[in-house]
């Protein structure tokens, strides 16, 4: 029997349930996030392959160009043919290490089992992001590659919790979340090293760009002294200007947003001039097979953004669960590429019904049923629905006619399997032809006559695409911060806004960088530090009116973590910082490491219930002034 | 292009394709040396044998005389399959799923038959999906007076036949497809694919349940009577 469906055979229902459920939820917000993004999500897709179809086609040139500016930004690169390579640089990077070690969620991370390595080297690790926290807690892995516990439920979570002394037992998320964040925050604070990944690394600036919704991918790559992120080589962009079609193309995908809460542009380490951040920054680039499946015939997988759309919508993983896969890589996107990275899995290509639906909604348009299709026609056939003697009748057209209706006879009256029985048949088609086949008569060229006109026919005005009309700036601006949850105040100066904060939160304890310290003292608010207080006051460099994104670069005397660690994150923003668009904000952006902020902090790990405050600030307010 | 289930099974949505085909006044030819299109072996991975009944199929039908077919999977084999099975062919007849012709080629903007009001459901083949079979069947539902189309849910699932894989995973199809019958209810529905009819009313039938699934161009004939 294939494994796939052994497997799916000795699968609780309620597994099969809860995947579904969550799936189906994800699949209807996919296509209302990308129809705000963009007038024409389509054309947003194709763009996007293109994109990545010209990375594929000149990839050394990318990669050498990508790696020459990653370090004179001052990132250390390190390069991995195999998993084994990478986990032992890696350890080594690490030996040194004095606390915990903390990681960001990373699919490059699990492919090359890292976490055990480090644990054997005698090493705390620590996965910080809520889903695949519980994952490790469990000693499980994760069954999807951006909900890592979509197959558990909230009962599952407390008991977890209970049996680790994270918290007492509780059912609701929010208070789940919330010992999460308890516990993590200790490990965040005595961190020595943070792990992340990377979605995206740019050719053009050698920045990496990391995308994510809970905030602890930012504290891993923020707050210990050393940040090593671990990427597969294909995750390259040409440019910058890029970014502006692929984050919301993969927060769309991914989770239905517009744009994830965090987006980072991470330019290197710290400079002298700043308050935090990592003194050093590794890069490890992980092969691991990609560069021998980028000279096959299956390399467009390689343009995967693992945006997880696919697995989503496919009717064979909300059956069977990621874990159905065996492997890190799960569903659509994993059945072509586990094969590829472990020939043990070469029965995955068969666990599929090629109905498509993961080509329909790649946001790279990769050919997964085609890719699929072949790898089957490098496998074996013997369980092919035809033999040979099929193939023989279907070369004669009498034998043909013959073996069908006899087919058709002796699978009507048996089963098929013992799930399916074949229907009745119905009367012969070719009989019924034949009595009536006097009464028809060959007309070639004449079909269609009388229709000519049909073609001249333009297009209906109905269907043209409808260009919204753009509101005033700051109304879209309201808007975009309103639908986030982030309160807004009003104020002709810095000072006077601070002075309505205070009348607002008169207690609030508050910690900033340098550059707003005077007009901080003045409004009157106490000062504590940055793990403590209770709120963290920002300038920005942008504010996206489109998305209600703030755009926050690290500079002299700025302060990261003030935006990050507060359970409150007030962003002090002049009129004159408003951009409209993402694009703008892309074009124009800082080269220091910079974050985009959109909305509070916020997790959907347990039961697809959003909680805010996960690990970042659950509440952002700003403070809107002239200038 | 009658299929090897119209040929085997279907005998019914055969008739019933010609008869919506004259109904528009299309002059209906039926190549009777035809046989399968080949997907059943390049859907398994034998592409060697899949060659074989491709390249006979190839010689069977007339590129000039349009060529139609009650079936998205197979209209989906010979229009994107066989750019796969031969990369270095330049040209491929076109053949066109039976409600593509009619509203994509033919451009009918009504359609000469009628049924007493009633909701139908409507599950697209999922290989429509390949040859831009999207919305064109429910278009051509819509058409049909007395029809009101019902939304479903999950309505974009496939019905987990997937040829082959109904085979090799019997559990996993049969559960998915179950699924699908669910959702779909008592309400009557129309397909355009005979693998789909095949696997539904397999299950049904393995469950002595009654089902209300039928081919599009089955409803479109009755609506002529």
């Amino acid at each position: 029997m294939n494994r796939v469906e052994s497997f799916a055979r000795a699968l609780d229902t309620g597994v099969t349930a809860a995947v579904r459920l969550a799936s189906s939820i994800k699949t209807n917000s996919r296509l209302d996030a990308l129809r705000r993004s963009f007038s024409d999500p389509e054309g947003a897709t194709s763009a996007a392959s293109e994109i990545k179809d010209y990375v594929l086609e000149n990839f050394n040139e990318l990669l050498a160009q990508f790696e020459a500016n990653a370090k004179a930004n001052g990132i250390l690169v390190h390069k991995a043919g195999t998993p084994e390579e990478a986990r032992s640089i890696i350890v080594s990077l690490c030996q040194a290490a004095k606390g915990p070690i903390v990681k960001g969620k990373s699919m490059a991370t699990e492919e090359i089992h890292l976490n055990s390595a480090l644990i054997e080297a005698g090493h705390e690790v620590v996965e910080t992001d809520l889903g695949e926290f519980v994952v490790q807690l469990d000693g499980d892995t994760p069954s999807h590659i951006v909900t890592p516990i979509i197959h558990r439920t909230r009962r599952d979570v407390a008991r977890t919790f209970l049996k680790a002394e994270i918290g007492s037992y509780t059912e609701d998320p929010a208070e789940l979340a919330m010992q999460a964040r308890r516990f993590l925050r200790q490990k965040f604070k005595a961190a020595a090293v943070g792990v992340s990944g990377v979605n995206f690394a740019i050719a053009e600036t050698g920045r990496l760009v990391i995308i994510e919704n809970e905030g602890n991918n930012r504290l891993s790559t923020t707050a210990p002294d050393i940040h090593i992120a671990v990427m597969g080589i294909e995750k390259l962009l040409p440019a910058e200007a890029d970014l502006a079609l692929f984050l919301p193309l993969l927060a769309g995908s991914a989770t239905g947003q517009q744009l994830t809460v965090y987006s980072h542009f991470i330019s290197g380490p710290r400079r002298d001039d700043e308050l935090d951040g990592p003194r050093q920054v590794h890069l490890v680039l992980l092969d691991s097979g990609r560069r021998k499946i980028l000279d096959s015939k299956f390399k467009e997988i390689l343009k995967c953004i693992r945006c997880g759309a696919c697995l989503n919508v496919c009717p064979v993983y909300r059956q069977v669960s990621g874990h159905g896969y065996r492997h890190v890589y799960p569903g659509p996107i994993g059945a072509v590429l586990a094969p590829l990275l472990d020939p043990s899995l070469s029965d995955l290509p068969k666990a599929s019904t090629l109905c498509g639906a993961c080509h329909e909604v790649c946001p790279v348009k990769i050919p997964i049923s085609d890719l699929l299709v072949l790898h089957r026609s490098k496998g074996a056939t013997s369980e092919s629905l035809t033999d040979a003697g099929f193939t023989t009748s279907a070369l004669n057209p009498k034998l043909w006619k013959t073996s069908r209706r006899f087919a058709g006879m002796v699978m009507g009256s048996t089963a098929w399997n013992e799930f399916h029985q074949t229907p009745e048949p119905q009367p012969d088609f070719r009989n019924w032809w034949k009595s009536r086949s006097t009464q028809t008569f060959r007309a070639k060229g004449s079909l269609g006559q009388g229709r000519g006109d049909a073609e001249e026919q333009v297009g209906d005005p109905a269907l043209a695409p409808v260009k919204p009309t753009l509101a005033p700036l700051f109304e879209k601006t309201k808007s975009s911060l309103a639908s986030l949850g982030i309160a807004l105040i009003t104020a002709k100066t810095v000072e006077q806004g601070l002075t309505m904060l205070m009348e607002l939160r008169p207690n609030m304890s508050v910690v900033c960088g340098k550059e707003l310290l005077t007009a901080i003292a003045g409004a009157g608010f106490g000062l504590k530090d940055v793990w403590s207080a209770q709120a963290g006051i920002t300038y920005v460099d942008a504010l996206i009116a489109e998305t209600g994104t703030l755009v926050i670069s690290a500079g002299t005397g700025k302060l990261r973590k003030a935006s990050l660690c507060p359970l409150i994150h007030v962003a002090v923003v002049k009129r004159s910082q408003i951009v409209e668009t993402l694009a703008e904000a892309i074009t124009n952006l800082d080269m220091r490491t910079t974050v985009f902020i959109t909305g509070p902090s916020r997790t959907a790990d347990i039961e697809g219930v959003l909680v805010k405050g996960v690990h970042g600030p659950g509440e952002v307010v700003v403070i809107l002034v002239d200038g | 292009m009658l299929t090897c289930l119209g040929d085997s099974l279907f005998g019914s949505v055969g008739i019933a394709t010609v008869r919506a085909l004259e109904a528009v006044g299309c002059k209906v030819e039926f190549p009777e040396a035809q046989t399968c299109c080949g997907q059943p072996p390049f859907n398994s991975g034998d592409w060697a044998a899949s060659r074989e009944i491709a390249g006979y199929w190839l010689s069977v039908f007339d590129a000039t005389t349009p060529i139609v077919t009650p079936s998205t999977s197979c209209a989906a084999m010979i229009n994107h399959g066989y750019r796969q099975l031969f990369p270095h062919r330049a040209e491929f007849p076109v053949c066109h799923e039976l409600s593509q012709f009619l509203v994509d080629v033919l451009k009918i903007e009504s359609w000469p038959g009628q049924l007493r009001p009633q909701a139908v459901q409507i599950h697209v083949g999922c290989h429509g999906r390949a040859i831009s079979v999207l919305d064109q069947p429910l278009k051509l539902l819509s058409m049909v007076s007395g029809v009101t189309v019902a939304p479903f849910e999950n309505q974009e699932q496939c019905c987990g036949f997937g040829g082959s894989f109904s085979t090799n995973h019997p559990f996993v199809s049969s559960e998915i497809g179950k699924e699908k019958l669910r959702t779909l209810g008592s309400l009557r529905t129309v397909s355009t694919d005979l693998g789909c009819l095949m696997h539904l009313h397999g299950l049904a039938r393995h469950s002595k349940a009654e089902t209300r699934i039928e081919h599009l161009a089955q409803l479109l004939a009755e609506s002529l009577d």
